[in-house]
């Protein structure tokens, strides 16, 4: 029995290391060449992370960017008065951004980060500023840097400093294990905040980002919780007989759709978080109806209904309860999502016998597939619009990926040992 | 150490012998007893199931284990299918015979968006009990829960899978 213990302590020595990481499947043709110099620390010892690699990763990530290696780099300046303009021009750099750390005197365990930005043709500083942060927040720090050097270069607000939620599964001795883990948008620091041997399905996020919500089989059937993020503390939402599925916050985080199949037929129900009181929407008797999702005016809902004989979209006014039919092209079109500026939806698609992720642009009703594996769905858009992340296979094993809002740059974030899957973005997380 | 080691290797080979036997039904029970029981009697996949049909139609009073407890659907599809009729009959027997309350957990394949997954996975499984309700047994005694694609028979991602995974699975 003692034996048995060794080896589960060995197995769960390597779950430790199931993260994931990213490369890059596709770039766009014309990167912007930007050099960003190794940050220096003045303090004793070595810093727990390094925040010009988190800096470079982010940037080169969304593939707007071609980051200088520092093995070409003919000097690591870390203050204004070691740039010299000429040398980054021979390196053919359009941008250059330096930086360096320093402890907080008197105050253990805190650091101060300096940092400047320079456009290497104009021979101009855009931006020079200090941080201080604890030592342990270091990849706060980095992203937040991260953010503030995109939306000076391309005037995107960054989202670098996002979350993800997102399911994984795996079978041990004919056991099945289901864990929901929240992480950085860049797949590092994964925690798994819930744990079950039954299905977690539907993770989604409250608008200020402090909540989620999600699906869980733990007693055998269908409940829908909603978890606050810091506590762990959780209420069961609901549990009513047939399905309880895909909640879905408004945009003033006071109410959440969801799929009830109480009444008969799978349908849209709003319920009002305070008090549960429920009222069902856009509501067809015969139908599927089911994958609400607020649009960002918080008067509509988005969602998936057979009731024209194959699933496509529909909206359903929630005031009104008009419903009106959003998507006309392809015999299967599911799971919307709305892009954040309102221009068009992201959704599931299927082409030839595949399912991608596609988008279709209000103004033009024309559908642009993104994606180019097979399986993909599960689509969730960053907060600042640029990005969509999905579930896709790869060597038969469920992975994450991302695609540009336009479906010019592609990644993957493969994982190691673990089915992954139902990627949730979160909204913006700080101001 | 090494003697630890090799302990340990020998336990894994156990373990594995005793998953292996109790997994060779491919259903997804979470108790290892109870699908160590069902593993006789249950079938590994729909092409096989005329001959579990006879065996358990000859024998009015089946027991659970007996009967046939797997059916299965076209893609997209939540239709009974003429092949899955005479073990429905069959259960339909057995549950008036007694006075068991069953659970109907309806399951797709892997494709297509997961959550309207879900709503037809519960479809199968209501299809399945309106059959049942209609041969006579009380509504009151079957519950249906969908699992959607969360629950695969089989891992792959081919159509002989896909077609194992459409399915109700009738449990106790």
């Amino acid at each position: 029995m003692k034996h048995f213990f060794i080896s589960l302590g060995i197995l769960l020595a390597f779950q430790v290391q199931a993260k994931l990481t990213i490369e890059i499947t596709q770039g766009i043709d014309n990167p912007t060449p930007i050099a960003v110099s190794p940050f220096s620390y003045s303090g004793k010892g070595t810093l727990l992370e390094n925040i010009s690699q988190i800096i470079t990763d982010d940037l080169s990530r969304t593939g707007m960017f071609t980051l200088l290696p520092t093995s070409a780099m003919l000097s690591h300046p870390d203050v204004p008065e070691e740039v010299y303009y000429r040398d980054w021009r021979a390196l053919k750099q359009d941008y250059l951004l330096i930086g360096r750390v320093d402890p907080v005197v008197g105050e253990l365990d805190r650091i101060k980060v300096n940092f400047q930005l320079y456009d290497i043709h104009r021979q101009k500083v855009l931006m020079s500023e200090q941080m201080v942060a604890s030592t342990r927040g270091l990849r706060d720090v980095s992203h937040r840097i991260s953010d503030k050097v995109f939306e000076k270069l391309t005037n995107i607000r960054g989202a670098f400093s996002t979350k993800i939620l997102y399911v994984s599964s795996q079978t041990r001795y004919g056991k099945e294990r289901f864990r929901l883990w929240v992480a950085d948008a860049d797949g590092a620091r994964a925690k798994a905040i819930v744990d079950s041997n039954e299905p977690i399905v539907s993770p989604a996020w409250s608008p200020d980002g402090k909540r989620i919500a999600y699906v869980s089989f733990e007693d055998r059937r269908p409940s829908i919780y909603i978890q606050e993020l810091t506590t762990g503390k959780r209420q069961k939402m609901s549990a009513f007989k047939g399905l309880n599925g895909s909640p879905s916050f408004s945009p003033d985080g006071k109410k959440l759709a969801m799929v009830l199949s109480k009444d008969g037929s799978p349908s849209v129900y709003v319920m009002d978080i305070a008090t549960k009181q429920l009222k069902m929407v856009g509501s067809h008797r015969l139908a599927i109806d089911t994958e609400p999702q607020w649009m960002p005016d918080g008067k509509r809902i988005l969602f998936t209904s057979n009731r024209g004989g194959s699933p496509q979209l529909y909206e359903v006014n929630v005031a009104t309860n008009q419903v009106k039919r959003v998507t006309f092209d392809g015999r299967y079109n599911a799971r919307g999502r709305p892009v954040p500026d309102g221009s068009g939806i992201v959704m599931v698609h299927l082409d030839s016998n595949n399912f991608y992720i596609a988008r279709q642009d209000f103004s033009t009703g024309r559908i642009h597939v993104l994606s180019d594996t097979k399986l993909d769905e599960s689509p969730s858009i960053a907060a600042n619009g640029s990005m969509v992340m999905y579930a896709t296979k790869r060597d038969n094993r469920g992975v994450l990926a991302a695609v540009s809002i336009d479906g010019r740059i592609r990644f993957v974030l493969p994982s190691h040992g673990e089915d992954v899957r139902e990627p949730a973005w979160s909204p913006f997380l700080t101001n | 150490m090494s003697l630890q080691i090799k302990m340990k290797h020998w336990l894994l080979v156990l373990f594995s012998v005793f998953i292996v036997a109790c997994s060779s039904n491919q259903t997804k029970d979470s108790a290892a007893s109870s699908s160590m029981q069902e593993s006789s009697a249950l079938e590994t996949a729909g092409t096989d199931s005329v001959g579990a049909i006879e065996e358990s139609s000859k024998m009015p009073k089946a027991s659970f284990d007996q009967l046939q407890k797997v059916v299965y659907f076209g893609f997209d599809r939540s239709v009974i299918t003429p092949a899955s009729k005479q073990a429905l009959d069959n259960l339909a027997d057995f549950m008036k015979a007694s006075n068991v309350s069953l659970r109907l957990e309806g399951h797709t394949d892997e494709r297509g968006s997961r959550e309207y997954n879900m709503a037809l996975g519960e479809r199968r499984g209501q299809a399945v009990k309106d059959y049942l309700v209609a041969k006579g047994v009380p509504s009151s005694r079957l519950e249906v829960i969908s699992y959607g694609e969360e629950k695969p028979a089989v891992r792959a991602s081919n159509e002989s899978a896909y077609a194992k995974n459409r399915r109700v699975e009738v449990k106790k």
